[in-house]
């Protein structure tokens, strides 16, 4: 039978999952922000803005890729 | 100072009715907002320049008169602890337990050493979400640099607790992903970008979060104040209005607690992830 799971155990997992959406939006935004900087600085259109979009976007999802690491340890030390 | 009360509730039927007429057409321009005592003040006095720096700062002097009286509460019941606790201290006692084990439960036995910070975070950031429910008063959290501020205050917060923990060598060498071999090394400067980035997409996205959410509630707030003062003056025998925004208060209530705990939950998972892998198990 498989082990009932704690409620704030599981408060703690949609907390960390539904960060999830905003951390997609707000890498890409930020890279495409700072890569417009950087193409106003130097005139590189649009070799900034693609470059940010990009770094901001892997930024996101290794940062997704560490709050599912982390929801999982949560879901682990629960069950044990 | 009875026309100063006659004239405060004009002021609430007004931004009730522009709540309304915002809501009724989709939106609009105007985005719906209850007055608070500030506003208040400010229409009462619009000439006097006090009452002008208030209403520009209002964000600011709600956040100061919240963390005022979270203080005061936290002074009165630390002050001199009962062995047999009253009331409000068994409540206190309860929430710093209750916090300290949500700490442990991510970073591990180290994590008491953070319980104080993750607290004092979470009972702010409650308190001014809650504030909005009480009328005259507003939300901080609802404006964006509020929320920013608090994002700014976690992201040194992290970075301190990682340049103590790991040393600034092994800091650096953690935000280049930790190289040990030729792969690593030729893509630390890659990983290091992506790290740094990731530092700043973090708080960032949790301001953001906080923000939308308690701003979204005020909104729902004030329309469905406007709605109810519609409906009163619509039927005729209320001067003041329904009061349709009780339904949506214990929403508010739970939505308010969910918000502060995820973001000081999340800022917890930021911190775990900033320190030695071997200290949060």
């Amino acid at each position: 039978m498989a082990k009932r799971r704690e409620p704030s155990s599981r408060l703690q997992q949609v907390g960390i999952l539904t960060a999830i959406p905003f951390v997609l939006l707000v890498g890409p935004a930020l890279g495409y922000y700072l890569g417009t900087a950087v193409d106003h600085r130097w005139s590189s259109e649009p070799w900034g803005m693609t470059i940010g979009v990009i770094l901001g976007l892997a930024a996101s999802v290794r940062s997704v890729a560490q709050f599912i690491q982390q929801s999982r340890k949560l879901e682990d030390d629960d069950d044990h | 100072m009875a026309s100063d009360a006659h004239h405060a509730v004009e002021q609430a039927v007004q931004h009730g009715a522009q709540a309304a007429e915002a809501a009724g057409h989709g939106g609009g321009d105007a985005i719906p907002e209850l007055p608070n005592f500030i506003t208040a003040l400010s229409h009462q006095f619009h000439d006097a320049p006090w009452a002008h720096w208030l209403h520009q700062w209002e964000n600011l002097v709600f956040a100061w008169l919240v963390a005022l009286i979270l203080c005061t509460v936290a002074w009165r019941y630390s002050r001199r602890p009962a062995t047999i606790p009253g009331r409000g201290q068994n409540l206190l006692e309860m929430l710093v337990n209750g916090l300290d084990q949500l700490v442990q439960g991510v970073i591990g036995h180290e994590g008491r050493h953070f319980t104080p910070f993750i607290g004092s975070l979470f009972l702010y950031i409650w308190l001014m979400n809650l504030a909005g429910m009480v009328p005259g008063l507003k939300s901080p959290t609802s404006n964006l640099n509020t929320t920013v501020a608090l994002a700014i205050v976690v992201f040194c917060y992290v970075q301190w607790t990682g340049i103590r923990r790991l040393g600034p060598a092994r800091y650096v060498s953690h935000l280049a992903g930790e190289p040990t071999d030729v792969v690593g090394w030729v893509l630390a400067p890659l990983m290091l970008v992506l790290h740094v980035l990731g530092e700043f997409i973090k708080p960032l996205s949790l301001s953001l979060r906080l923000c939308f959410n308690v701003f979204a509630e005020d909104v729902l707030l004030a329309v469905l104040v406007g709605l109810g003062i519609g409906a009163g003056f619509a039927i005729g025998t209320f001067k003041i209005g329904l009061p349709f925004q009780l339904f949506a208060l214990p929403l508010v209530l739970i939505f308010s607690t969910v918000q502060a705990l995820v973001f000081s939950l999340l800022s917890t998972v930021y911190i775990a992830l900033m320190l030695p892998h071997e200290e949060h198990h």
